[in-house]
């Protein structure tokens, strides 16, 4: 028994071994199988409630930079891609395509009207986690962080997330795309009191 | 005062040493002026590989940010990273302005990227940007493309560019002239374009090549960056 779960570790070793060298040619099939660049569908209005339920599906979905589109079997289809790298096709937003996209917003930055993406629409939108912290872009303005209510958001410069809930104790249940070692969930956070995070808000609510 | 002029004494402008004996007014069709509405200049240095009209822009190195003034630190207020490493690299372009600084603990580099300097006005940064060094290189050239726009409302995009380390001069094409940037203190080098933005994919395709301190030409590439984190 013991021989045998060495020689299991010894396989493991190899077999990461081997993809350790191929990191740079790694590519999932996701966003090529199933992914889509369909128009957006325009809305009149948008409710926090709606948006916390299109969040609420990519909980538990993977993590892709740059990326935006997602299923929702509560799995990461392409989990351990390379990091920060665009181009592995991989399942899930990164920080800010996920907060575009819950945002329901435009690719014109201009343009504060909503915007409703399908789930498997491959898109990320304009704007980085620096820009929505300036509050960058029509849609988006910098908020008191003591002011935050469900669905403003908490971003620094190198990423952002929503506010889900707030916990009796101050700190926040923050809705993220969170990065590829974990993909999209809730967790509690304490952005609201660092320094380095603004309070962010789509605006024009119903 | 004998501060002031220790500050000034340390601040180097690179964009002289890219600018000298040849300095030549462009004729014909490129841009006339930088974005700090300064006159737009050829490059003194002529590219190998590189056909377009050649456009030297400017790089100032600050030694002493912290106690420096104007555009950079205003920069360094914008990015509260008040205790950078030096030295800074403030930069001018036809249609984009930037500051690259490396971060106290020199594991992020950041930038602050503009476009309306030729008003009159302090100039302000529209837009931020923040990579992570990996092993002393950045891994995404941070495409910052939402937060400016040309004066005429164009978009435009910021990115970096990681040159090799025998490069002294990146050039990034524009439509109808390149950009001639100088390499400072192993820094990545922040280019803007107002061509080859794709605003349905939020990405933008640049076209680099990367130069010794003789012009000789290092390697030429497409440069394919996409708004992410």
């Amino acid at each position: 028994m013991p021989r045998q779960g060495s020689f299991i570790g010894a396989f493991v070793v190899a077999a990461l071994l081997g993809t350790a060298g191929t990191a740079a040619a790694y590519h999932t099939r996701f966003v090529a199988d199933n992914c889509n660049y369909a128009a957006p569908t325009q809305s009149s209005y948008i409710t926090r409630d709606g948006s916390a339920t299109v969040a609420l599906r990519a909980r538990s979905e993977g993590y892709q930079w740059a990326g935006g589109c997602w299923n929702d079997n509560d799995r990461d289809d392409s989990p351990n891609d390379p990091k920060e790298d665009p181009a592995t096709g991989g399942e899930g937003g990164d920080c800010s395509g996920f907060t575009f996209k819950v945002w329901r917003e435009s690719l014109d930055s201009s343009n504060a009207g909503f915007y409703q993406w399908g789930l498997l629409r491959n898109v990320h939108g304009p704007y980085s986690a620096s820009a929505f912290k300036v509050g960058t872009g029509a849609p988006n303005a910098t908020v008191s962080k003591a002011g935050l209510i469900p669905m403003d958001a908490l971003a620094s410069d190198g990423h952002i997330g929503l506010v889900y809930a707030t916990n009796p104790d101050g700190t926040d249940q923050i809705i993220e795309a969170k990065g590829e070692d974990y993909g999209t969930n809730i967790w509690t956070r304490t952005y609201r009191g660092n320094s380095s995070y603004s309070g962010v808000r789509r605006t024009g609510w119903s | 005062m004998g501060r002031t002029v220790r500050r000034r004494g340390l601040e180097v402008t690179l964009g002289a040493l890219a600018v000298v004996a040849q300095v030549a007014c462009l004729s014909g069709g490129g841009p006339i002026r930088l974005v700090d509405g300064s006159r737009a200049r050829a490059s003194s240095i002529a590219l190998d590989g590189v056909g377009s009209r050649q456009i030297a822009t400017r790089a100032t190195a600050v030694d002493h940010p912290d106690t420096t003034t104007g555009p950079v630190a205003r920069c360094i207020a914008t990015t509260r990273e008040h205790a950078p490493r030096a030295p800074v690299v403030w930069r001018v372009g036809v249609d984009g302005a930037s500051v690259t600084l490396a971060t106290a603990s020199g594991r992020d580099i950041a930038a602050c990227d503009g476009t309306a300097l030729s008003t009159g006005h302090d100039p302000t940064w529209c837009g931020v940007a923040l990579g992570r060094l990996r092993e002393g290189r950045l891994r995404d050239p941070r495409l910052d493309l939402a937060a400016c726009s040309t004066p005429s409302a164009d978009p435009i995009a910021f990115a970096w560019v990681s040159p090799g380390p025998r490069a002294r001069y990146v050039a990034a094409g524009g439509d109808g002239f390149v950009e001639v940037y100088a390499v400072v203190a192993g820094l990545p080098v922040r280019v803007a374009s107002t061509s080859g933005i794709d605003l349905d994919t939020s990405s933008a395709s640049f076209e680099i090549s990367e130069h010794d301190a003789r012009g000789g030409l290092l390697r030429s590439y497409t440069l394919r960056a996409r708004v992410a984190g």
